[in-house]
């Protein structure tokens, strides 16, 4: 997948620009809804009337020291807006407010994890964050479709909404880095609630830098800046494309010109714009409207306190606390909802499976679960710990197996989940418990999915529940017995495929119903006595 | 010297326009005078002044709206500051549905349609807003001779320039067209035009009055303050439009005093410094002459005067035309032809048409000004020209600062210069600039500073002295500026040359 770079290393940085999800716009106090219609969120602020003033929208700076902090940056206690000066419709005051040499986050670390396709760890490495600035967005351009018409207008909605442009250092030797890089950083504006993350409506942009130097040269080359990404793939093509093409131009002697492209998704091409922005003086200075803006100590403790568990933690503690594989504890952290969903789920389960335990002290641990097989134990053993495990597997597989094949990124997203946590982890208890089978937890989950029946309420009315009084088992594997006299004799008399026989008509007699292992164990009693 | 007295005058309506503000409010309140009458007695006399011929038409005033400022005075709550009184403001303050051409092409056909902060308190407060004043172009100069509107007459003498960037403001209460009008002060843009037009101006502590609405020339040295012809006046005003506002950052969380009530309140142990660099050969002998005397008064009513050092004044003007243009070239630039102004039609692209319209609307001065401060702002000059006059600011305050703690007020004369004919500032615009010397320290440094007249010169032309007080101490100027009104007297110039 990777091009074959053996003389050269390639370089790759990223400037991602994400939107922050407050409610008002950053220096205004403007909603910041998306889908209005044209120049509707706007008042003298964000159109840039004379006279008309900043004031800074404290939650966004917040916002952008909480990112600071999961990123285990630097959040300044002083930082500076400034103005970049530039004309263009889109920007009704002639300048963006932005932060250029006092930003509120200067250096970070963000760590990244390099999965193969089955989620098996490759590697992880951590690319250091240089600079996160707050600033505001531009209005949107639109240009009429008829040629015929020379006209453009301005849609000033999106004009001075909160936007973060979080800097890399060119940290990353690889495109599938720079992809994971921009996945993660996403993942953990999501869990953070600092931005929707949604790349379609350009929440979620980022500019991709890429250069190459010999192998062993600590000088960087000469870059290229590619503009205005926002898919997983257009970043991954781009970056293809471009170390191909700067490095077939090294290799014949010519020179990587330093300039700023833009990718398009139907070539898998980059290609110049034209290079007269790079020209430009942007004639930068502190926004004499705002003065510095002061972050205390005791803001950031408190941020500090509050700050939520980050998806690499719960990575982590799904691995130690649950014993899930790195595959299960990557996707069931993969995402905040998710990750919420899973834990809510598996505490469920604890909770119902510790309520039921003490009359179910007699009865067989399980299915098939290997730990609980060679330790049915008590609560308070050290083996009883791993009940928790054992649930929170018995969660992960019903999450993976039924839940996300029905659940889009959207409603992920949104945290619209088909079937409630709740009865996740009361189907987990119940398999663990073996009051059900994988197959009656497959036909309960798809029930629950399409009606707003609770599992109980399923397990009732279709009678999904395992037989497990052994006085009902005995009686059906009499029956059995009694009407397969001949096979039961076969048995006895050293046929040991006999049994299979016997245990599939059992299990038909109780339709389905019997719990397997007591129902295995009576007959084995029944023949062997 | 006569004072004016806080009672209608017993004969003619007539003498309406002599009233000053706070006679009118008082006599407002006992209904013995209507905001009708007086605005026809204002109106009255700009029609006059606009029959006269353009070198003798004083032209301070450039829109007038009496039924919205009878609306505005009828709307006046009970037992408002201001009962109604009507006054002026100048053409870079919102006001909603009012013009605010800030007195250049380029705006020409800009109505507000938002009102700003302070004018909303001028009219919570009671003002009734009758008229708006010429001014320069963006508030840039000092002789009220950049307008699209044209150059404004000083009253007093209609050969001699107004002062600005506040010329309107001023020569519209010196002339008798309204007792008290608002203006901005960027570098001395209140106090030079109220020296030169022999009237009182105030620029607060920068902070104390909200720029919300207030189109922007420097954004770190503009203030919105009062110009009229009474300390009591320039008192009431700003207590109507100073305060914390949310909507400029920049503005102060602190509680305004009634300046107005606090002004017979006597002052004791008064210190009065006077910085020595203020009074050297620059200053015209006449103007020295009256500027001691006043600091006589002044020792004679019991203050101490001291004499103090501050040798960076004269770094204070390089750093004012650093600071200011650059910020005015940012400010301005949103004037691009396309939103304001009219596109220039010989553009080719969309760059050219910035280029143009800009080139066709901006006039001369403001012209200047841009290129000067996107000079100082562009790569490479940064840091020998911003920077470094940014630094330079902060060592400038503390100077002003250490003096400050001894002293309780600065005294200083508000020009240098007599009274300026018109027309002389084209040669060398420099030369204007430099002039400006006495009046951007405080901006500068954002103290308040307030300017008031002392004497006549040898042409019966106004000479002004002004203090500097200490950060959102304006109390104590007008307290010591009252002191001088009523003990004292401020000359009147009805028989000016
Ligand atoms: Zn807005």
């Amino acid at each position: 997948m990777e091009a074959k770079n053996l003389e050269f290393e390639v370089v790759i940085g990223l400037e991602v620009h994400a939107q922050l999800n407050t409610e008002t716009k950053l220096f205004c106090r403007c909603r910041t809804s998306f889908g209005e219609q044209a120049n509707m969120n706007v008042c003298p602020v964000c159109l840039g009337y004379p006279g008309a003033l900043p004031v800074l929208n404290e939650k966004a700076l917040v916002k952008a020291a909480l990112l600071g902090l999961a990123l285990q940056g630097k959040v300044n206690e002083q930082s500076l807006f400034e103005r970049k000066n530039y004309f263009y419709p889109d920007s009704p005051k002639a300048y963006q407010i932005s932060q250029l040499q006092y930003p509120i986050v200067s250096a970070g670390v963000l760590p990244i994890h390099l999965r193969n396709k089955n989620g098996e760890d490759l590697y992880s490495k951590e690319i250091q964050i240089e600079r996160v600035q707050l600033e505001e967005d531009a209005g949107k351009l639109m240009h009429s479709e008829r040629s015929e018409v020379k006209q453009s207008y301005v849609d000033l909605n999106r004009c001075s909404t909160p936007l973060l442009e979080i800097v890399s250092k060119p940290d990353m030797r690889s495109a599938a880095e720079a992809v994971e890089y921009f996945k993660s950083l996403r993942r953990l504006l999501i869990y953070l609630d600092i931005s929707d993350g949604n790349m379609q409506d350009g929440s979620m942009r980022c500019d991709v830098n890429v250069s190459l130097r010999a192998r062993g040269q600590k000088a960087l080359g000469t870059r290229t800046e590619t503009k205005n990404m926002n898919t997983f793939k257009g970043i991954e093509e781009a970056i293809q494309y471009e170390i191909v093409r700067q490095r077939a131009l090294l290799l014949s002697g010519e020179k990587v010109i330093q300039e700023t492209m833009l990718f398009n998704s139907n070539t898998g091409k980059t290609k110049p714009m034209r290079s007269k922005e790079e020209a430009q003086d942007y004639r930068y200075f502190p926004d004499p409207d705002l003065f510095t803006v002061f972050f205390s100590k005791e803001n950031l403790q408190s941020l500090k306190e509050a700050m939520p568990e980050l998806p690499d933690a719960k990575f982590h503690r799904y691995k130690q606390e649950f014993l899930l594989s790195s595959y299960d504890a990557a996707l069931m952290s993969s995402s905040k909802n998710l990750a919420g969903y899973f834990e809510h789920a598996s505490a469920e389960a604890l909770a119902l499976f510790k309520e039921a335990k003490p009359a179910k002290e007699s009865s067989a641990a399980g299915e098939s679960s290997a730990a609980g097989e060679s330790s049915p134990a008590g609560e308070s053993s050290p083996a009883g710990k791993l009940q928790g495990p054992l649930l929170a597997k018995r969660v992960c597989n019903l999450i993976s197996t039924e839940l996300l094949s029905l659940l889009t990124e959207v409603r992920l997203e949104q945290a619209l989940f088909p079937v409630p946590a709740e009865a996740i982890g009361s189907m987990a208890a119940m398999l663990e418990q073996g009051l059900i089978s994988s197959k009656m937890a497959k036909e309960i989950f798809k029930a629950l999915s399409e009606t707003d029946k609770t599992v109980e309420e399923i397990v009732l009315e279709r009678g999904l529940k395992l037989i497990c009084d052994e006085a009902a088992l005995e009686a059906i594997v009499d029956k059995v017995l009694a009407d397969h006299a001949k096979v039961a004799a076969d048995f006895k008399s050293g046929k040991a495929k006999a049994m299979g026989y016997l245990i599939g008509q059992a299990m038909k007699a109780s339709k389905g119903q019997a719990e397997p292992k007591l129902l295995s164990k009576i007959i084995q009693d029944k023949l062997k006595s | 010297m006569t004072k004016e007295t806080g009672l209608r005058p017993e004969n003619t309506v007539s003498e309406l326009h002599r009233l000053s503000l706070f006679a009118i409010v008082k006599l407002l309140k006992k209904k013995e005078l209507t905001v009708k009458e007086l605005l026809e007695c204002y109106l009255q006399r700009l029609e006059e002044d606009e029959r006269q011929p353009r070198e003798s038409r004083i032209n301070a005033v450039v829109y007038k709206n009496k039924e919205e400022a009878l609306k505005q005075a009828a709307n006046a709550p009970a037992d408002s500051l201001l009962g109604g009184a009507p006054i002026i403001i100048k053409e870079n303050l919102h006001l909603l549905g009012y013009p605010v051409r800030c007195a250049s092409k380029i705006l020409s056909n800009y109505k507000a349609t938002y009102s700003s902060t302070a004018m909303l308190r001028l009219l919570k407060n009671g003002a009734s807003i009758f008229a708006t004043a010429n001014m320069d172009e963006f508030a840039m100069g000092s002789a009220n001779e950049n307008s699209m509107h044209g150059f404004v007459c000083n009253p007093l003498a209609k050969d001699y320039i107004p002062g600005g960037s506040s010329g309107g403001p001023a020569a519209a209460v010196a002339g008798y067209f309204t007792s008290a009008s608002i203006g901005s002060d960027t570098g001395g843009s209140i106090r030079q035009p109220a020296a030169c037009c022999g009237v009182i101006g105030l620029k607060p502590t920068y902070g104390r009055v909200s720029r919300y609405g207030l189109v922007a020339f420097a954004s770190s040295f503009d203030q919105i303050g009062p110009i009229a012809r009474r300390v009591e006046d320039i008192a009431l005003l700003l207590e109507a439009m100073a305060g914390h506002d949310e909507a400029d950052s920049t503005s102060a969380k602190l509680p305004v005093p009634s300046y107005s009530k606090a002004l017979e309140t006597p002052i004791k142990n008064l210190h009065i410094a006077l910085p020595k660099e203020y009074l050297g050969d620059t200053v015209h002998p006449q103007i020295r002459r009256a500027f001691m005397q006043a600091v006589d008064f002044y020792e004679k009513q019991g203050a101490k005067i001291s004499e103090v050092s501050l040798p960076n004044t004269d770094y204070a003007l390089s750093i004012y035309y650093i600071l200011s243009t650059a910020e005015a070239s940012s400010n301005l630039a949103r004037f691009d032809g396309i939103r304001y102004g009219n596109p220039s039609k010989k553009a080719e692209n969309l760059s050219d048409l910035f280029f143009r319209s800009r080139s066709e609307g901006f006039g001369d001065e403001v012209k200047r000004r841009i290129f000067t401060g996107s000079y100082v702002l562009s790569a490479g000059y940064y840091d020998d020209y911003y920077m470094k006059a940014l630094k330079a600011r902060r060592v400038v305050y503390d100077k002003y600062m250490a003096i400050l703690k001894d002293a309780d007020l600065l005294m200083m004369p508000t020009l240098p210069y007599r009274v300026f004919k018109r027309g002389k500032d084209h040669e060398d615009p420099t030369e204007m600039y430099r002039s400006d010397v006495f009046n951007v320290a405080a901006n500068v440094v954002g103290l308040p500073s307030m300017s008031l007249p002392c004497a006549k010169d040898s042409l019966g032309l106004p000479i002004s002295f002004q203090f500097m007080g200490r950060p959102f101490d304006e109390a104590l100027m007008l307290r010591a500026a009252y002191l001088y009104q009523q003990e004292h007297g401020l000359p009147v110039f009805e028989n000016a040359k």
